[in-house]
């Protein structure tokens, strides 16, 4: 798993060769023991990130989107049984020594929690907290130091930064909070941030101003981004590529356009029907749902995990052998759907 | 934070002052002035002159203020045994600081070190021995445990092995003659202070470990892993000062019972501290000494809080901006 | 957004004052009339309010089973208790039953516990002076509870100057260590065994009071207390048929913890002096006559009466871990 030759950065990861994906998860499963029995927060998945690629990751709560970003980064508890593959430029993260992870963490890959409030500590001032992740991977003179961390303020649109650099996360409102944990997580220009919920918390029209700045990043910055939400209207104005996850799988990647467009899984058939539009006929039609809960991830279901409440199920189709990815059409969107062929015409089902 | 001291201090004297008082009717109630009076010849006469001679026949209230008003000039009175109060609290105050200045020390070092390391080798062997060492030492009753370590630190060694002197001592803080900060005086120190402190080590370590093991799931300590932070730092940076601030709190309100611990273990340990000046104040009646006591030791008690506030203060600054 | 509104909706029902809508007060009383044979306990949950349901019950008891230092604690406990309380059988001496010319030796068979400077048997003693330290320890447990909830729930509940006077006044007894209280107390108010429970419980009442004060200020705000209020129950129904049943599992704990705290009290004292007096003895008292053992052969005078001691309290602490394990499993310790 070490790459032979000389490895360009010092955290043993070597740049991206052309086509080599930034992430690539194949078959991460992540399994909690309880004393109930075995969850299942995350069962077999895989998608990749590209190089500056922004990736939305939808999925309802407990669909296993922040546990797998989580697993990532080796920020799970050491109770979690975590399997499979998460290879960040060829280099393999499952199962590498705190030792070994923390020059990545914060640097190459960093993160953004969902409740600012929380995820900053309270007993330090903000601007401190910013410069402890410079610090932490690299040798940065003070003087300097102050100057890189107002500037990141200024960057995510913190007004008086130099003034806001002393305070404490608690006097913060909660939008410019969430906005210096994004100044934060960009310090050091890492290759991938992942956003885990940094909408979730925030009143609507905060969240416009939050989104923005990420929009903001994406432009001056070459990071790639995932996103995880359960939300699709902040998919549809920020990512390229969506990941949709229920019940702790894939059950559908494309671009943006395919997934709102062109859909081929029922889940994310309803996820898109449940969204309040605009452009419907007012008073006529109810807010569609989809009927049901989802599964215990202590016991699923056999089969495809979405068969108790698909519209289209078919019994010893859907119950049957458990779904895998297969492509779409020739535009990368893949779907685990098993009647995908037959609900969705206009599907040539390839290999 | 000057003004912040200034406001506890002035909001604290109220208290004293009530304190004060019912400790002052408490005594007045439970010690008769006029007792050795009653069984004399002519009892009547002289018990109707006394009262008057005393003042016993003003409201209490008056008596009350009488006495503290005489007391905050520094006019302590005198003890039955014909010293001056104050001079006696004075010098008893000297041996007690003592105690309680290592007391303190040791307490905070070990607690905060058992429960740190507790929390952070969480179902360790480590963990599950002190745990069980600190459900016994929160049972276990302080002067019971000031006897049994006598009996088996100082005096049994002695005996069975027919020692000159008992490895470590457990009259007074210091043998004949001898001064200073030495090593007879640590073989003083030792078995009082372990006295005082089991206990106290045995339920601050349980605080501590508890509100580590909280602190360390929150979700702070994530985004600091999360920032590439080195363990060591997210422990020690970012984990305890935040899990300092129950154990704080706590001291704050286990100052009075500190002095109450006092009161057995300088009994024990034939230490001449405050405690010991109590209770054979308590014995004989010393409505003086009493009075004394009971004022200083809220006086204490009262700086203690104030101490844990400021600490406090320092390391949340949640507080501080009211 | 709307779960602040909800909640300040349900903030500004508590400001009504108790005689709100005399029209709903009517209509619900006269509903009352109409059901005779109505359990009251019917009304209850007419209003939504939140009662412990039956079947809480027994997954409170299985939790507390699953405990097993709890339960083996419940266990030793209830045999001491039967050993020393029953001592009139369970003793092989009867009480005081001294012997001057016996040897004062060490634990045998004859003698479990060994004899004392008085020749009598040691181990029986020991059972008879546990009726007192545990007589008194579970009274003052018991009674200090009663009065701390009665105060603590009467204080958090109306709040205002009732609130004020118990704080400032507990804040008093919080500056002057409570051995030195009750010492001085007791040796106002004598020794006898029922002041001795008085004056323990007149001080342990206090903490419990704070503790309940600040519960019930929490539950205060509760959506079955707003309803209960708004179907005019009177203050006293709902803190008795509401809020009390919603604390019975911390103030069980506070029970066992005071209980604790009580045997441990009157050891100390009797030990200083300030306790029981002879003729009556506790675990307390025969440790301070013990005193003088130390370092000779006779100090195995000194190891039972505490031991009992250490034993009790560890037992009873454990017990109100399982109990709070059991009332509440998602409390982290």
């Amino acid at each position: 798993m070490r790459s032979i030759r000389r490895p360009s950065t010092d955290d043993g990861t070597a740049p991206a060769a052309n086509g080599e994906p930034l992430l690539e998860i194949t078959g991460l499963s992540v399994h909690f023991p309880t004393d109930d029995g075995l969850v299942r927060a995350v069962d077999s998945v895989s998608y990749t990130i590209g190089e500056g690629e922004t990736l939305g990751i939808v999925g309802e709560s407990g669909s296993g989107k922040s546990v797998s970003s989580m697993a990532i980064l080796g920020l799970l508890p050491k109770r979690a049984i975590i399997t499979g593959s998460v290879k960040f430029r060829g280099r393999q993260l499952i199962g590498l020594p705190n030792q070994q992870m923390q020059p990545i963490r914060g640097a190459r890959i960093a993160m953004i929690f969902q409740d600012a409030l929380t995820a900053l500590n309270p007993v330090y001032k903000v601007g401190d907290q910013i410069a402890e992740i410079i610090t932490a991977h690299n040798k940065v003179p003070k003087a300097q130091l102050e100057q890189r961390v107002i500037r990141q303020l200024e960057l995510v649109g913190i007004p008086n930064p130099t003034d806001r650099a002393n305070q404490y996360p608690h006097e913060f409102s909660g939008g410019m909070r969430q906005r210096a944990m994004i100044a934060m997580a960009i310090a050091n220009e890492p290759d991938l941030v992942i956003a885990d919920e940094p909408t979730t918390a925030l009143d609507v029209t905060i969240q416009a101003q939050v989104l923005e700045v990420m929009e903001r990043i994406k432009q001056r910055t070459s990071s790639a981004i995932a996103l995880i939400t359960h939300d699709l209207g902040v998919i549809a104005g920020v990512a390229d590529r969506v990941v949709v996850m229920y019940a702790g799988r894939v059950v559908e990647t494309g671009n943006v356009d395919q997934l709102f467009y062109t859909p081929h899984h029922p889940y994310t058939e309803g996820l898109l029907a449940s969204l309040p539009r605009l452009d419907r006929r007012a008073g006529n039609e109810r807010l569609h749902r989809i009927k049901g809960q989802p599964p215990s991830l202590l016991a699923l279901p056999p089969g495809c995990s979405f068969n108790p409440r698909c519209p289209h199920a078919k019994h010893l189709i859907c119950d049957g052998p458990r779904p895998e990815l297969i492509p779409v059409g020739f535009g990368g969107q893949q779907s685990a759907c098993l009647r995908v062929g037959e609900i969705y015409a206009d599907v040539e089902r390839v290999g | 934070m000057l003004r912040f001291i200034g406001r506890r201090l002035l909001a604290s004297i109220p208290v004293l002052i009530l304190a004060s008082f019912i400790v002052f009717w408490g005594v007045r109630v439970t010690f008769d002035p006029l007792a050795k009076f009653r069984t004399s010849r002519d009892a009547g006469r002289v018990i109707a002159e006394k009262t008057k001679e005393l003042g016993l026949d003003r409201p209490i209230v008056v008596q009350w203020w009488n006495w503290f008003r005489e007391f905050i000039t520094g006019n302590w009175g005198q003890s039955l045994t014909g010293n001056d109060v104050k001079d006696m609290t004075t010098r008893a105050l000297g041996f007690t600081m003592q105690l309680i200045f290592w007391g303190m020390l040791i307490s905070l070092i070990l607690a905060i070190a058992i429960g740190v390391y507790s929390a952070v080798k969480q179902y360790s062997v480590f963990d599950y021995t002190f745990t069980g060492l600190s459900y016994i030492g929160i049972a276990m009753p302080v002067f019971w445990f000031a006897l049994l370590s006598i009996q088996f630190f100082a005096v049994g060694p002695k005996l069975r092995w027919d020692l000159d002197s008992p490895p470590l001592y457990f009259v007074g803080l210091h043998s004949t003659g001898q001064s200073g900060f030495n090593m007879d005086y640590v073989r003083h120190l030792a078995l009082p202070v372990m006295a005082l402190t089991v206990q106290i080590i045995a339920v601050w370590s349980r605080i501590q470990r508890a509100s580590m093991l909280d602190v360390l799931s929150a979700d702070y300590i994530r985004t600091a892993r999360a920032k590439g932070l080195g363990e060591r730092t997210v422990v020690f940076k970012h984990a305890l000062r935040n899990a300092l601030l129950p154990l704080v709190s706590q001291t704050a309100v286990d100052a009075a019972a500190l002095f109450g611990g006092l009161i057995i273990t300088e009994q024990i340990f034939s230490i001449p501290g405050m405690g010991r000046m109590f209770l054979q104040a308590l014995l004989q009646g010393d409505v003086n000494v009493i009075l004394a006591w009971m004022l200083v030791t809220a006086v204490f008690v009262i700086l203690f809080n104030l101490a844990a506030d400021i600490i406090y203060g320092l390391l949340d600054p949640r507080i501080r901006i009211q | 957004m709307t779960t602040h509104d909800e909640t300040q909706a349900a903030l500004e029902l508590h400001d009504l004052p108790e005689e709100a809508s005399p029209l709903a007060d009517a209509k619900i009383e006269e509903i009352i009339e109409e059901l005779p044979e109505a359990d009251e306990g019917d009304l209850e949950l007419v209003v939504g309010a939140d009662p412990v349901a039956r079947s809480q019950f027994q997954l409170i008891t299985r939790r507390f089973f699953r405990h097993k230092a709890a339960v083996v604690s419940l266990m030793a406990l209830i045999v001491i208790f039967v050993m020393c309380f029953g001592a009139k059988w369970t003793a092989p001496f009867p009480q005081n039953k001294q012997d001057l010319l016996a040897p004062v030796v060490g634990p045998s068979r004859a003698h479990w516990f060994g004899v004392d400077q008085l020749g009598r048997d040691y181990y029986s003693e020991v059972l008879y002076a546990g009726q007192i330290s545990l007589k008194i320890g579970l009274s003052v447990g018991i009674i200090s509870t009663v009065i701390g909830f009665a105060a603590g729930a009467v204080a958090g509940y109306f709040g205002g100057a009732v609130d004020n006077i118990l704080m400032r006044f507990t804040d008093l007894f919080l500056v002057i260590p409570a051995i030195a209280v009750l010492a001085v107390a007791l040796k106002g108010f004598g020794f006898k065994d029922i002041t001795i429970i008085l004056v323990l419980a007149g001080l342990a009442w206090m903490t419990i009071a704070r503790v309940v004060r600040s519960q019930v200020l929490a539950l205060r705000e509760k959506e079955f207390v707003e309803a209960a209020r708004a179907s005019g129950s009177s203050s006293t129904r709902i803190i008795l048929r509401h809020i009390l049943p919603n604390m019975i599992g911390p103030l069980m704990v506070m029970a066992t913890l005071g209980i604790a705290a009580a045997i441990i009290a009157e050891a100390t004292l009797s030990f200083l002096g300030f306790g029981v007096q002879p003729p009556k003895t506790s675990w307390g008292k025969m440790l301070s006559d013990a005193e003088g053992v130390i370092g000779g052969p006779q100090a195995y005078l000194l190891y039972f009466p505490g031991f009992m001691l250490l034993l009790v309290v560890l037992c009873v602490n454990f017990v109100g871990d399982g109990l709070r394990d059991a009332f509440d499993p998602q409390a982290k310790h």
